[in-house]
């Protein structure tokens, strides 16, 4: 997938940890754990609302995109 | 088990399943008796007295009876994989295994069984026209299995992309 979720680097930056962060936005750590292994399809406006306040950033931070590389 | 006695389709899978079982034994005693039967029905109704075929073979009504009796076999082999599905699929919905690949997997087995029983009788129609409506009931079958099936492999997706979103 071309778009890359940086949260665990966002949340070594802040030092808080899975728990304390699934807790503060209200999920689940199941759910966070998606999130972070870049495993989940979709993202909530709100759970993103949520994120980028728990963690003082804006989402450009927690989301990247890379072009996919095509194998020549 | 205890959702689906609440939702009130636990009688329904459990008049399913006695309808299997009643046709089960119905194709087990049309495989035992598949000559009287047939033999008592030829006679009965379904000779078609004066009938004209393209094929010029299929004018001696003796040929014509063993063509019948041999679609009235092979679709009754075909029907055992059919109520072996239908039973598992009845089994999983009791275990609240519903969005499964397992449930379109059985239903793909079903809808090819319904359309070879339609291609069979199909080629027996040639023997007689009663041959020719029950492949179209196994035409209408397959297409309503395999719509359902399509429906369910969409929804499974659609649950897996929603599981997935955080």
């Amino acid at each position: 997938m071309a778009i890359i979720v940086n949260l665990d680097v966002m949340m070594a930056k802040r030092k808080i940890s899975s728990g304390d962060l699934a807790e503060k936005i209200g999920i689940t750590p199941a759910n966070l754990s998606i999130l972070k292994n870049q495993k989940a399809k979709a993202v909530r406006f709100s759970t993103l609302n949520d994120i980028c306040e728990a963690l003082s950033c804006q989402p450009g931070d927690i989301l990247e995109y890379q072009p996919d590389q095509k194998e020549s | 088990m205890k959702t689906s006695n609440k939702t009130g389709y636990g009688i329904w899978l459990n008049l399913t399943l006695a309808a299997c079982a009643v046709f089960f034994f119905s194709c087990l005693m049309g495989d035992i008796f598949g000559y009287s039967v047939c033999d008592f029905y030829w006679k009965g109704t379904l000779s078609n007295e004066g009938y004209v075929s393209c094929l010029s073979f299929l004018s001696d009504e003796k040929v014509r009876f063993y063509v019948f009796l041999t679609c009235f076999y092979l679709s009754t082999i075909l029907t055992y994989p059919i109520i072996y599905c239908v039973v598992n699929l009845v089994m999983n919905i009791k275990k609240e295994k519903i969005f499964d690949k397992a449930n379109t997997r059985l239903m793909t087995i079903i809808t090819a069984c319904c359309f070879l029983i339609c291609l069979i009788c199909l080629i027996g129609a040639a023997a007689t026209y009663f041959l020719f409506v029950i492949s179209l009931v196994g035409l209408f079958v397959g297409l309503v299995v395999q719509c359902v099936r399509l429906v369910m492999d969409k929804a499974i997706d659609m649950r897996n992309e929603l599981d997935l979103t955080v």
